[in-house]
């Protein structure tokens, strides 16, 4: 009896208890540290995504350019202060540019025969005596001063003309119609808030700075403040209806510590299971919370927290029916998919099964609220059948005339200064209108050896690596060396140069052996690094990258474009989420028939007529995954609706717990329309249309039946 | 009215050319080469008008497509302007007698041993450029 009652009284206090296992798992895993708000943690891993990850890691992704309005000695000065300014930092370094990188420039000389062009000639020694001549003459009286080249006076080498889009001026890189740049790069590892603090203080009207890091802060800060904002105005929403409406402070306190359990529970669940989780996934999280507050709703307004009336057969139905959904759902072979659907059916089942078995021995008391939605009572309960194969009809012709919107980027913050930014760059560095790629091959030698066939090609294409020699070059040239003898050409000049006038030995080094005769280039990565180029390798292979003009057909490369590889990761899973949706609808059928056999088509309309009304309203544009997504989590609470309604003795609190559900949801997530970040907006807007279809068919339909 | 004559005789300092002579040493040919004309700066360029040994126009600006071009315009504007910042950007100075040397940083060390230059006021009295290839040219105002 004594221990009975001990249990009893425990009892009371296991949902505290719950919450705070909980808390302490929470703070000791982190689990939040694992939250990406990074769009790429929306798409599978698979050779493509981790393709756009390698993109992510060149030195160039983390370059940030600063250019100063200006051209006169105030711009130079400016451009040069903010350098000093900073380089303070010690994480941040200035990019070495072509024509100061000592390594490059060592490179390029010892290589010089190899890298330029080489003109084959007639070197007989007529033509050798006239070309000195031509060159004696032109020293002697031409007013521009020139030099002679003593290592190629016959100019057999040729550079090819490289136009470059930065100029330079005052020996400073020089932006046309602008003013004075520098490039900086930051350190591997270094956080890129501070490197972004840094920067972002520099900005003024006269001085424009971007990188690509300024869109993964300034968005990754958006969005966290969004989702904050709609974590607090949920919590601050249930605070206001609950001491406004229901006056309950224990049932307050109570609620909000199962969902905060059950959302802890499930984020601690989808972050042991994968590294990385879109925050999206936690923004649903939230939304699906609203469908387990509904569980609370019914069991409380129809008394079961009052006194003990048994086993709520609706809630356990809708609970049923959102579990099935989620259920077949995680079977899609999409990692955001699959994380959303184990996030919901965690979320959901720790909060049923705490509203459900817990809450009742907690001893809630029934408010006296006189609050009633109003029914015009203009269904007859025989025309919902009417009603249910209308909307049936108006879903199969939507379903059929909708297009999908693939590109992910619109599920971003819009981030417009950013966007003007870079375009405003890539025009001045003749980057517009481009799209990068990714060269990936076994050994760096072939990776050079792609890159300048690639440049061949396409001579409008920036491959940076193109500006290397390849074994194979290097040895199609010495061959061509071999078969002309250069030291007695080099004689020749050496004579003919002397009777021209030139200084006794001025040539002896021409065509110097040790220039031609040089050691094949070896590349290391470090090696290739150290003279500036952008080349990372996994291990296994080693990738650099290139731009080419959009619509560009290249073969063997790997276009950079995050819109195509969502495209194809969501065409992949395509017929998986037909068979779940179909699946998802006949055990919806079936719940519905066991669990609301007295007015399933009124039930069914519950279920059909917000998915309607929201398709309708998002076929206006294609639609997205996100607004997908959100259908589910409609669909998954207008099925509690529809299930609830279905109870002909207590409909008036059904009612009722509807109305509160839905005032909960519609505060928490429909004031999510006014967002400016893709995602959130969509989840706002899906959830406005369904929840105002629920309240139109509430009002307009049949008063208590019984 | 002064503010226009000001603005006339600011404009004449500005624009007006000056008379030069300039020596050549060409190492590879073991050589002195002398040249005669006119210096004009403007804001954003340099007119060299050759009278001897025979009649030529060069013109010089920090855009020039050619390298040489384009570091002669920039020693020679910077030492006419006194503009400190970009000459102790490209090198560093010292003393040498009563002129002063210029001993280049990286970029322009790759062209350029040493400047040695004299002003006299604001007028420039000589400069001379020796290159890495061994070769000099001596400019001269003449009065």
């Amino acid at each position: 009896m004594m221990i009975g009652l001990r249990l009893k009284h425990s009892v009371k206090y296991l949902n505290i208890g719950i919450f705070l296992i909980l808390a302490v798992i929470f703070l000791l895993l982190q689990p939040y540290h694992k939250l990406s708000t990074n769009l790429l943690s929306l798409l599978p891993q698979n050779e493509e995504s981790k393709l756009l990850k390698i993109y992510e890691a060149f030195k160039s992704s983390h370059e940030i350019i600063v250019a100063v309005k200006g051209s006169d000695e105030k711009a130079y000065k400016n451009i040069k202060e903010l350098e000093q300014r900073i380089l303070a930092n010690d994480f941040i370094e200035l990019k070495q540019n072509f024509f100061t990188n000592e390594h490059l420039k060592s490179y390029i000389k010892k290589y010089q025969f190899y890298l330029q062009n080489f003109n084959e000639q007639n070197l007989d020694e007529t033509e050798i005596l006239g070309k000195l001549q031509k060159s004696y003459k032109s020293l002697m009286t031409n007013p521009l001063y020139s030099s002679v080249d003593k290592i190629d006076p016959l100019k057999l080498f040729s550079r090819d003309d490289i136009a470059f889009p930065i100029g330079l001026k005052n020996g400073h890189l020089f932006l046309d119609d602008y003013g004075y740049m520098s490039i900086f790069t930051f350190k591997a590892g270094t956080n890129q808030q501070r490197v972004y603090n840094v920067f972002e203080k520099e900005i003024t009207p006269e001085t424009k700075i971007f990188g690509p890091l300024f869109y993964f802060v300034e968005n990754a800060a958006k969005i966290k403040s969004e989702v904050n904002y709609l974590v607090m105005a949920g919590m601050l929403i249930l605070i206001v209806l609950y001491f406004l409406i229901l006056k309950n402070a224990l049932l307050l306190t109570n609620t909000i510590l199962t969902l905060l359990s059950s959302s802890m529970l499930a984020l601690i669940a989808v972050t042991l299971i994968w590294d990385e989780v879109s925050v999206f996934v936690l923004v649903f999280g939230m939304a699906i919370s609203t469908v387990s507050i509904d569980y609370m709703f019914h069991h409380y307004f129809c008394g079961f927290y009052e006194k003990k009336v048994g086993f709520n057969r609706s809630v356990f139905y809708g609970f049923l029916s959102t579990f099935l959904a989620f259920f077949i759902v995680s079977f899609v072979d999409f990692p955001f998919i699959r994380q959303v659907s184990i996030y919901a059916l965690i979320s959901l089942s720790s909060s049923y099964l705490i509203f459900a078995f817990i809450y009742p021995n907690l001893s809630f008391t029934y408010p006296k609220t006189e609050i009633n939605l109003p029914s015009l009572n203009l269904f007859k309960a025989k025309y919902y059948k009417y009603f249910v194969f209308i909307l049936i009809g108006i879903i199969s012709f939507l379903s059929v005339i909708l297009s999908m919107d693939l590109d992910i980027k619109n599920l971003d913050y819009k981030n417009v200064k950013l966007k003007n930014l870079e375009e405003f760059f890539s025009e001045k560095l003749g980057s517009s209108g481009k799209i990068p790629f990714i060269i990936k091959a076994k050994s760096i030698d072939t990776l050079i050896e792609k890159s300048r066939a690639i440049k061949a090609l396409h001579s409008e294409a920036i491959v940076p690596l193109s500006n290397l020699l390849s074994q194979e070059e290097f040895q199609h040239r010495k061959e061509v060396f071999s078969k002309i003898n250069f030291l007695h050409v080099r004689d020749k000049i050496v004579d003919k140069a002397n009777t021209v006038g030139f200084r006794k030995d001025f040539f002896a080094h021409a065509y110097s052996q040790d220039l031609l005769h040089v050691k094949s280039p070896h590349y290391e990565i470090d090696t290739v690094r150290q003279l500036g180029f952008d080349v990372v390798s996994d291990g296994r292979d080693y990738f650099t990258y290139g731009l080419v003009l959009k619509d560009t057909k290249l073969e063997g490369v790997y276009f950079i474009d995050s819109t195509r590889l969502f495209k194809n990761s969501l065409e992949a899973v395509n017929t998986e989420l037909l068979y779940c949706g179909v699946l998802i609808l006949f055990s919806i059928l079936l719940i519905l028939r066991l669990g609301a056999k007295n007015s399933f088509y009124k039930s069914l309309s519950f279920v059909l007529f917000p998915l309607a009304s929201t398709l309708f309203i998002i076929s206006f544009n294609p639609i997205n995954i996100i607004q997908i997504f959100m259908l589910f989590v409609i669909v998954s609470l207008s099925i509690d609706y529809g299930i609830y309604m279905s109870e002909a003795s207590i409909s008036k609190q059904s009612k009722r717990a509807i109305l509160f559900s839905l005032l909960s949801t519609f505060a928490g997530f429909g004031i999510l329309i006014f967002s400016s970040i893709g995602a959130l907006f969509y989840i706002g807007e899906v959830t406005i249309t369904g929840l105002v279809s629920v309240l139109i068919l509430l009002v307009m339909g049949t008063k208590n039946e019984n | 009215m002064t503010k226009f004559f000001l603005i006339l005789l600011l404009g004449c300092s500005l624009f007006a050319s000056e008379s030069f002579k300039e020596t050549r040493y060409i190492y590879s040919i073991d050589k002195e080469i002398h040249y005669e004309g006119e210096i004009t700066f403007a804001q954003d360029s340099i007119k060299i008008e050759y009278t001897k040994p025979t009649h030529q126009i060069i013109d010089y600006s920090s855009e020039d497509e050619n390298a040489q071009k384009k570091y002669f315009y920039l020693i020679v504007k910077s030492i006419h302007d006194d503009n400190q910042v970009l000459l102790n950007d490209f090198f560093s100075e010292s003393a040498d007698g009563n002129a002063t040397m210029l001993l280049p940083k990286e970029l322009l060390g790759d062209f350029i041993k040493k400047v040695r230059f004299k002003k006299d006021k604001n007028s420039l009295e000589f400069l001379q450029i020796y290159m890495k290839n061994d070769d000099w040219i001596k400019i001269e105002t003449l009065r």
